[in-house]
């Protein structure tokens, strides 16, 4: 039977490689935003449950559901910036923006809609308020605006990057 | 080999790291399993941290390596609440997971300077 730190770093493995076909896609321009993104998302809810999963959090408990990415990822953002040594006078700015951009990143995930507010998402077509049919084909995501166009979006993929190298460290069996 | 009093050095320094960079951050406890535990050195350093910022997700434990280049040389254990989560906690209508109980609070530090630029580990 596998233990806890062989699950998170299965976790850390995938969360990883979904990461880097990602980044690869990101060049690739056959490809839909919303592909791209349905990548990212996967990477980082790994990410996050692989932490979850060293803490001793069974991965039975976790695997098959979602919103394990508003909460989680910004801690490790902030962990992997004390790890970093970055001043606060960067830190603040860094973290308000990861907490923002892990709420939208989490909504990505069709089963995480806020209650019917947040019906958009990188998988299936949806209808808004005014039954208007949407495809994610189609739709300009908020959470790739912010990771590619806004400065603090970089910063925080470099230190995403960083969290990522870590995560399979921590979780390196021994 | 009991290492408490390097451990709460450690805890001490990282409670300071967190209360310095995020503004959100309004109280952090220890968490705390049985003291035998507590001794081993492979015990990570376990925080609660109540946070106006974060959203209700209940308790949700992130494990993370040490950080010997940041004055962390034990691994830790992150559970970060919003304050109606942590009057639940209080409460006893909220568990933490494994038995583990709030434990002493960190008081934030005084002077950020300090914190910033020395490890106190």
């Amino acid at each position: 039977m596998a233990t806890a730190r062989e699950w998170a770093h299965a976790y850390a493995r995938q969360a990883v490689a979904d990461y880097r076909a990602w980044q690869a896609m990101q060049d690739a321009k056959d490809f839909h935003e919303c592909h791209r993104l349905l990548l990212f998302q996967m990477a980082c809810e790994k990410l996050c449950k692989a932490h979850l999963i060293l803490s001793g959090t069974h991965p039975d408990a976790i695997q098959t559901s979602h919103g394990f990415v508003a909460n989680p990822l910004p801690l490790i953002i902030k962990q992997q910036l004390v790890a970093l040594n970055v001043p606060s006078t960067k830190t603040k700015g860094i973290i308000v923006f990861a907490r923002y951009l892990a709420t939208e990143i989490e909504v990505l995930n069709p089963a995480m809609d806020r209650n019917g507010k947040r019906p958009d998402n990188c998988e299936y077509p949806w209808e808004d308020a005014i039954q208007v049919l949407h495809s994610p084909l189609d739709w300009t995501f908020h959470a790739a605006q912010l990771l590619l166009e806004k400065p603090r979006g970089r910063t925080f993929l470099k230190v995403l990057d960083t969290a990522f190298a870590r995560i399979l460290e921590d979780s390196r069996p021994d | 080999m009991d290492c408490s009093a390097e451990k709460n050095a450690a805890a001490r320094n990282l409670a300071d790291k967190h209360f310095l960079v995020e503004d959100g951050l309004t109280r952090i406890f220890r968490i705390s399993d049985s003291a035998d535990v507590e001794r081993a050195p492979t015990e990570p350093i376990k925080l609660l941290e109540v946070n106006v910022n974060t959203i209700p997700s209940g308790i949700l434990p992130l494990r993370f390596g040490p950080m010997p280049a940041s004055g962390i040389p034990f691994p830790s254990i992150i559970v970060e609440v919003t304050p109606e989560e942590f009057e639940r906690i209080q409460a006893n209508d909220l568990k933490l997971p494994n038995g583990w109980t709030v434990s002493e609070e960190m008081q934030r530090p005084a002077a950020h300077h300090g914190a910033e630029h020395g490890n106190r580990a």
